[in-house]
């Protein structure tokens, strides 16, 4: 047990003791080299109430696997301005409270025989007064339920199954990995703006074959699903006159599959895969009538991959490397955001690269840095005299984290810039999180955007975000 | 600063670590209130597949807990 005592008299006086004897003090020096000397002695029986604690142990029960988190949340979007998306168009936009949500996260993991493991995780929420899913519920409180996580796992000698709903990550790059792209995801607002918080469960059967420094890890994914429609009066939500919905499954079956094969050495991995996959992102087209439900539509291709990483101290080197076969060169950089259009609808290979680096400054503060690039091949070919692909040339983004944990790791400082390669659009978040003991805590938040008329995130210039969430996990 | 210096199972063990960061002002002490030694440990539990494999992880540290009681 870790016992943290501090403000204690005692320690004040050992630390004017310890000053003194290291040279800052007026004593000179023990010549003998030990900083301390005989000077740094205290009563053995200081922290001996550690050892009068009854003993915690009790009979184990299924709830023990549970943990709970209970969260408030209010977002504002603060900066009176306008935005023009397009020449001569503008558009005001009013300070507004944008989120007033209680959350509750739970997360259960019982491993309930040996080699067997049921893990889930869910969240519900509530949406309040002024919240834009209230407002969009006819100014009622909303509700909303979801089990994100539910898999059942089976270990046995060198193999291991697991089946359900889960996620896949390729690639070492945190933030913005070209290979990155298994699961789908949800921006739903700027409220989620980390791919890890973004990321949707899918249902797959997940197999790994474990050897000596080696591991093959295969899926298969026999019902594929694609990134959400915006919610009606969320931010991200454009009214295009259309009623944009839902993929509709007809009789084809869809899957995925994909294989992983991975090597590690000393401070080093070494990663290849192999996937045939739908883009997370559909396209849509014009409705045929020329009003209701716009198309929408799923585009399969096939990617091949390589990952590595390297160690060198506190420092640690990632590369990914992706070819996609038969991609819509119609994504946009930014994450969340694409690009609409049915006239570029010509099936693309691409090569992607993704290159970063995480370094540990010290123990309490880190940096990242990933950038992300991509270009089409043969990019004009298929095109008529005239047309512009979206993305002509390299285009990507890139991601720059900082995080410095201060006050004992009580107070996390931490900041997100995020843009893309063209500098089109610039996001910059500044966190702080404030843990007031075991159960509580208390986040702030200040997101700032720019963007010009390049982007569709024209649509968030100058917007500024502040945010409170108050949080009770148990 | 070790303190509480017992013999455990034939292993001499300082029940009581006391550190002081001259930095910080922050004394901090790491008492063993609970120690068992000697317990088989299967290398194969020491390797990468214990970080990512739920599973068996748990099944590990149930063998380690059973030696325990």
């Amino acid at each position: 047990m870790l016992k943290r005592l501090f403000l204690y008299p005692f320690a004040m006086l050992l630390l004017l003791l310890a000053t003194m004897v290291a040279g800052q003090g007026t004593k000179p020096e023990d010549p003998a080299g030990d900083p301390f000397g005989d000077e740094l002695n205290f009563d053995d029986d200081l922290f001996g109430d550690a050892f009068d604690s009854p003993e915690t142990t009790k009979e184990p029960s299924w709830l023990d696997g549970f943990t709970v988190r209970l969260s408030q949340q209010l977002f504002w979007q603060v900066n009176n301005h306008s935005v023009e998306p397009i020449p001569g168009l503008r558009i005001p936009k009013q300070a507004d409270l944008e989120n007033n949500r209680l959350g509750l996260n739970f997360r259960y993991q019982n491993a309930f025989a040996p080699g067997w493991l049921l893990q889930s995780t869910g969240q519900a929420r509530w949406y309040w007064k002024d919240d834009y899913e209230y407002a969009d519920n006819n100014d009622n409180i909303d509700t909303e339920y979801r089990i994100n996580e539910l898999y059942l796992q089976r270990s046995f000698g060198q193999q291991s199954l697991k089946f359900g709903r889960q996620t896949v990550v390729w690639g070492e790059t945190v933030g913005n990995s070209v290979l990155d792209v298994i699961n789908h995801t949800e921006f739903r607002d700027f409220t989620i703006i980390d791919i890890e918080d973004a990321r949707l469960n899918q249902w797959m059967l997940v197999w790994d074959v474990f050897s000596t420094d080696s591991q093959w890890s295969s899926f298969i994914n026999l019902y594929p699903e694609f990134n959400p429609v915006a919610l009606s009066g969320s931010p991200f939500y454009a009214n295009t006159g259309y009623n944009i919905g839902d993929y509709k499954r007809g009789s084809e079956s869809l899957f995925e599959v994909g294989t992983q094969w991975r090597k590690s050495f000393e401070s080093s991995d070494i990663s290849f895969m192999a996937a045939y996959l739908y883009e997370n992102q559909l396209s849509y087209d014009y409705p045929s009538e020329g009003y209701g439900d716009a198309l929408a539509k799923n585009n399969d291709f096939a990617l091949l991959g390589f990952s590595a990483n390297r160690a060198i101290g506190k420092l640690l080197l990632n590369l990914d490397l992706a070819i996609s076969l038969g991609v819509l060169p119609n994504q946009s950089s930014f994450p969340g955001m694409t690009a609409q259009g049915s006239s570029l609808e010509i099936k693309k290979d691409q090569i992607g690269a993704s290159l970063g680096f995480e370094y540990a400054i010290s123990s309490d503060q880190s940096i990242s840095l990933g950038i992300q690039a991509n270009k089409l091949i043969d990019e004009r070919e298929g095109l008529v005299s005239g047309q512009v692909p979206v993305n002509e040339g390299v285009f990507g983004s890139w991601l720059v984290r900082y995080r410095n944990a201060l006050s004992n790791g009580n107070l996390v400082v931490s900041s997100t810039l995020q843009g893309d390669l063209e500098a089109d659009s610039l996001f910059v978040a500044l966190g702080v999180d404030y843990s007031v003991n075991d159960h509580w805590a208390v986040a702030g938040q200040i997101i700032s955007t720019t963007a010009n008329q390049q982007t569709p995130m024209v649509l968030f210039d100058a917007d500024v975000r502040v945010g409170v969430t108050v949080t009770y996990s148990f | 600063m070790a303190s509480r210096v017992e013999l455990v199972n034939d292993n001499w063990l300082a029940r009581s670590v006391t550190m002081m960061n001259l930095v910080s002002n922050r004394l901090s002490n790491m008492a063993f209130v609970e120690i068992y030694t000697d317990l088989d440990i299967n290398d194969a539990f020491l390797t990468q597949r214990t970080l990512t494999d739920n599973a068996y992880r748990e099944t590990g540290l149930e063998a380690l807990r059973a030696q325990t009681q």
